[in-house]
């Protein structure tokens, strides 16, 4: 072997080792920014994931789910020191963050001409599908607690809210989503860089889900099998929510009662879907629209989707999916 | 060029095949992740044990805070917890990609994950 060609191989040597060495160095910084922190517990009677990356991403884990705690002792009218329980108890309540949660739903109910309807308590309460009652009440019993429901006798002056005599809010079709807004407030001035929030099935994706960009896959349940997805969104930011008539129900003479009930008819709503699925840029708003697009059906959710510039994944009984706005939706063969 | 370098093909070709498996050797775990089937289990928010179901050769039960889980290749299950209405027990095995399950009163919580499909959540 030539001098010269010794030295040339040995500077070749030098120079791919250095390659190498740099791109490994590049590649570790990528995966280290990738690799999301995650957190799984229980609040507001369901399973919060919580994954994110970041600086200090463990102590904000512990952050976002003493938000999301935090949000349920004031929300939820199972716990009797909520401002929710106390509104219920005695007609009206001082909370900006309930105060919040029905402005941003009323227009949904007026817009779905009150079939979705928050008061909708002691309806609730009647049809009791969270103990496993499996029994249709009779028509009078229905009639007598669907003459409590109506939004309109809800009165907001700023954090004060009063709602009319013998009625009984119930914010549990919104409250999940809500979790997710106060997440991504606290998200958005803690410098996290990419976090993804699940609160009992409603999602929050925000910030970046990598150095590169990907979109985030969100996967949908399958409304007919448990442990089964019908397709993913990928999406870059947003959230997602879904009303299926397979998470609480029972079924009687063949059919199927589950706990999405239509303000309108005091009944479990009929509108030939198995579950709707809703991405739009707010949390309170996606878990709204998804409730209401559940009892409209996919044609009368098109106005409502639209006035929010909201998109949707519809699945009806036969299991046929269709999408309508914009989304980037996979569906699994 | 290569005649006044000295190098003759087969050293570009050796150089070459060098490089590739070297850079390869780096990018395949990095995009890879393994692929397996990986069960996670949380008591209180805090990760208590995490299991390559895909490694399990045969089936054996994890107590864990008044509950009984049942570990098998790719599967894993609540078999008994003393809570009273067993919700956790009726939601059966998980074996797929994001699959769930809790025991809300006794605060454990059992999640399924495939590195390789890289899911972030499921919306249900």
């Amino acid at each position: 072997m030539s001098k010269k060609k010794k030295i040339v191989l040995s500077v070749l040597s030098v120079v791919i080792v250095a390659a190498v060495t740099a791109a490994a160095i590049v590649f570790a910084g990528y995966k280290k920014e990738y690799t999301l922190k995650e957190k799984n517990s229980l609040s507001m009677g369901s399973i919060v994931t919580i994954k994110l990356y970041g600086d200090d991403a463990f102590k904000k884990l512990d952050v976002v789910k003493g938000l999301i705690d935090n949000l349920d002792k004031e929300i939820s009218r199972k716990i009797d020191s909520s401002a929710v329980s106390s509104l219920n108890k005695n007609g009206e309540v001082k909370s900006a963050t309930v105060s919040d949660i029905l402005l941003k739903c009323r227009k949904i109910s007026e817009m779905s001409g009150g079939a979705f309807d928050l008061t909708v308590g002691r309806l609730s309460s009647l049809w009791d599908f969270d103990d496993d009652v499996k029994k249709v009440p009779s028509e009078a019993e229905i009639k007598k607690e669907l003459s409590t429901v109506d939004y309109e006798k809800i009165a907001i002056n700023g954090a004060n809210v009063a709602i009319g005599k013998g009625q009984t809010l119930d914010l549990g079709s919104v409250g999940k989503g809500a979790a997710c807004d106060a997440a991504k407030a606290y998200l958005q001035k803690s410098g996290v860089k990419g976090a993804v929030v699940s609160v009992g099935g409603s999602i929050l994706a925000f910030g970046k889900r990598n150095k590169i960009g990907d979109k985030w896959r969100i996967a949908v349940r399958h409304p007919r099998e448990e442990n089964a997805y019908i397709g993913v969104i990928n999406l870059s930011e947003g959230f997602v929510s879904t009303s299926g008539d397979y998470e609480k129900y029972f079924e009687k003479d063949g059919k199927r009662y589950h706990h999405i009930l239509d303000a309108n008819t005091g009944y479990p709503a009929d509108s030939g879907l198995s579950s709707v699925t809703v991405v739009c840029d707010s949390g309170t708003l996606s878990d709204a629209l998804s409730t209401a697009c559940f009892i409209l059906g996919e044609e009368k959710s098109k106005a409502l989707l639209d006035e929010y510039s909201a998109a949707a994944i519809f699945i009806d009984k036969d299991l046929n999916v269709s999408t309508y706005g914009e989304i980037d939706f996979e569906k699994t063969a | 060029m290569k005649k006044k370098l000295g190098l003759k093909k087969g050293d570009v070709l050796i150089f070459s095949v060098l490089s590739a498996i070297c850079i390869l050797l780096f990018l395949v775990p990095l995009f890879t992740d393994g692929g397996d089937t990986v069960a996670t289990v949380w008591l209180e928010g805090k990760k208590e044990k995490e299991i390559n179901l895909s490694t399990v050769t045969e089936d054996y039960e994890i107590k864990i805070n008044h509950c009984v889980l049942s570990v098998g290749k790719g599967k894993i299950g609540f078999l008994s917890s003393d809570c009273p209405d067993k919700l956790c027990v009726k939601s059966g095995f998980l074996s797929k990609n994001g699959d769930t399950a809790a025991c809300l009163p006794n605060k454990v919580v059992v999640k399924l994950e495939n590195r390789k499909e890289k899911l972030d959540a499921v919306a249900y």
